[in-house]
């Protein structure tokens, strides 16, 4: 640049820009991959994940959420990509030279220490106040309601109180980022719920980022503001919980989150308005945006299927026999088979069944365009 | 049913037997020597009631070489100790971090295969080659080579047991490596580190052969006792024998009761 002041100026903007990313991204993935030995854990995986959000990495076992979680805490150094942390590269600093705090799958409490002193040995590094730290660790435990814990042997405690000191324990050094390793997989299902709602709050009231691995899709959908799906080390599709289930862009997502019934197949006809899909000698109608020829794949989910005589009139309407009922308090599950063999689920309000069907019985299914989706194959 | 009740209490009586009869075969030998060394006589026996004395006990403090012996003994089983507790403990945390582990683990358990005789003979030839004089030093020196594996497996056993997670949380908490060895790694595996010294030190206390090959005018006390019996000398070396059984099952006793009330002490404060 030849103008010194336009130089000057694009500079100053440049930094502007990157003090605006390096409010809003917190953690910044690029191109990141782990490999242990031949195994690919981490395929070169970007991701941004902004201030203030709770994000969770979901995918089965296996997928390498657990690992990218680990390499963001800096258990695991990459083998490759770069891991920004509040704008500064981290790739290989050790996580006791990071600002992330970690909630550890078996929580990883200290057992020659008291709930209070484990609470408190995150921060004798950064407050040397002894009497302040012992106040500090104290209002921390009673921030998930262990008033007077302090002196208790962890080892006695039950699995939900352990479960709150170890949160305790990653939040008295007030972490501008949170990571939890599917930490809620001990619990019992009841406790599950709860906490899942208590970890909610909680990343409302502290503003903080939540960053967290679990391969419960349902646990995903419920706590989260953004999910990324993970799967086979690659990231498939990062979308708030809503998008997610509505919107899957792929089929591994499709099938991962909530159910879904998948009809791959090949679209013969295709307009403006709908296309045709031809799958295992059915045909049915589909939104548009594919072309004639291509293979994609059905998207349908069981709440969005008519039974009886609410499926006449569909676009798509097919005979099914009834092969078992769920009953599942405000909804009945049907199972169905399809004509051509294909098997189908489908859910409808309990109240809504006005006729009387069994088992064994024939009985008209249907969906309209809008209620199906197409996905890439 | 009632078949199957008898044939269990039999076998339950026949599995004590085997157990009694193990414990004898462990301890007859060691209880005999204790038994003989009260007899005053020269070809000790089995002594009368009447008889028991403690004549050989007498002799064996007026030996002018013993508390020589004694001392250097305890010298080289407390440094062997010392030596081996660190060094095993590098072992271990060394292991740890490593990704080939077994090969690490063949290497180091590997002495343990050579024998006494060949080990020693060579450390005595070696420290010629290095004009290292017979010393305290190259008998240690030897007693912390022969005692290593022992130990390394000790340490290995006690770092089993401790979980990866609590070094990666204290990590995440700010700890560096020598903060959270000493706060984390050390307190949840004292008791194996100790072992491990323990081992260091018994190993090198009963050691002769290495011992006897390396070691100047030093008597320790297996080169000591060697040495009497060789001399056919007097019956002395039973009340030797017998101190040393007696202090062991004292010590262990002591160590016994110390358990027992930490126990019951931990039992108080968690019930």
């Amino acid at each position: 640049m030849a103008d010194g002041i336009g130089d000057k100026k694009s500079k100053q903007q440049s930094e502007e820009l990157m003090g605006k990313e390096a409010r809003e991204v917190n953690v910044r993935l690029v191109d990141v991959s782990k490999r242990f030995g031949k195994i690919v854990a981490v395929d070169s995986l970007s991701l941004d994940i902004e201030n203030g959000e709770f994000l969770i990495l979901l995918g089965p076992s296996g997928s390498g959420k657990t690992t990218t979680l680990r390499m963001i805490g800096g258990f695991e150094v990459p083998s490759g990509g770069e891991i920004y942390i509040r704008g500064k590269i981290v790739t290989n600093v050790p996580p006791n030279r990071r600002e992330t705090r970690m909630v550890f799958q078996d929580l990883a409490l200290f057992p020659h220490m008291s709930v209070g002193k484990n609470v408190e040995y995150g921060l004798q590094f950064t407050e040397r106040d002894k009497k302040k730290r012992r106040l500090l660790a104290g209002n921390s435990l009673a921030s998930v309601s262990l008033d007077g814990f302090y002196n208790r042997n962890v080892n006695t405690l039950s699995g939900g109180e352990r479960q709150r000191v170890a949160l305790a324990r990653a939040l008295v050094t007030q972490p501008p980022i949170l990571l939890l390793d599917e930490p809620l997989g001990a619990l019992d299902e009841k406790l599950r719920e709860q906490t899942q709602v208590e970890l909610k709050m909680m990343h409302r009231e502290l503003g903080i980022t939540f960053l967290m691995v679990t391969h419960n899709q349902e646990e995903a959908l419920s706590m989260s503001t953004r999910v990324a799906v993970v799967n086979e080390g690659r990231l498939e599709q990062v979308a708030s919980p809503e998008v997610l289930y509505e919107n899957p862009e792929t089929v591994f997502v499709a099938g991962f989150v909530g159910t879904a019934k998948l009809f791959k197949g090949e679209i013969i006809e295709d307009s403006a308005e709908k296309s045709k899909l031809f799958s295992n000698r059915i045909e049915f109608f589909v939104p548009s945006g594919f072309r004639k020829g291509e293979e994609t794949t059905l998207v349908v989910r069981p709440e969005r299927i008519k039974l009886g005589a609410e499926a006449e009139g569909k676009e798509n309407m097919f005979e099914a026999k009834i092969q078992d009922i769920l009953y599942k308090g405000p909804a009945l599950e049907y199972g169905l088979i399809l004509n051509n063999g294909e098997k189908i689920r489908a859910r409808v309000d309990s109240k809504s069944i006005t006729e009387t069907s069994s088992i064994g019985d024939t009985i008209s299914i249907g969906w309209d365009i809008k209620d199906c989706k197409l996905v890439r194959s | 049913m009632r078949r199957a009740q008898v044939r269990s209490s039999l076998e339950r009586n026949g599995l004590r037997v085997l157990v009694a009869l193990t414990i004898a075969f462990i301890f007859t030998p060691s209880l005999y020597l204790l038994i003989i060394s009260f007899d005053p006589s020269l070809l000790p026996g089995i002594p009368a009631w009447n008889e028991i004395s403690l004549k050989w006990y007498r002799e064996l403090f007026q030996q002018w070489r013993l508390p020589g012996a004694l001392k250097q003994a305890a010298l080289d089983a407390s440094l062997t100790a010392v030596f081996t507790g660190v060094l095993a403990l590098f072992a271990g945390l060394t292991y740890r971090e490593l990704k080939n582990k077994a090969y690490f683990l063949a290497l180091l358990i590997f002495p343990i295969f050579i024998p006494g005789v060949v080990m020693g003979l060579s450390l005595s030839v070696f420290f010629k080659l290095l004009h290292l004089r017979p010393s305290l030093w190259t008998v240690v020196l030897s007693h912390t080579l022969y005692a290593l594996p022992f130990a390394t497996i000790v340490i290995l056993v006690s770092f089993s047991s401790l979980k990866e997670s609590l070094i990666e949380a204290s990590h995440d908490l700010g700890a560096g490596k020598f903060k959270t060895f000493k706060d984390v790694i050390f307190p949840l595996t004292r008791n194996g580190i100790l072992g491990a010294a323990l081992f260091g030190f018994l190993l090198a206390l009963n050691e002769f052969i290495r011992a006897y090959m390396v070691s100047g005018w030093q008597e320790t006390l297996s080169i000591y006792m060697f040495g009497q019996m060789k001399s056919g000398a007097d019956p002395s070396i039973y009340a030797l024998a017998g101190l040393i059984l007696s202090i062991s099952i004292l010590l262990i006793l002591l160590a016994l009761l110390y358990y027992a009330f930490i126990r019951k002490r931990s039992a108080i404060t968690e019930g």
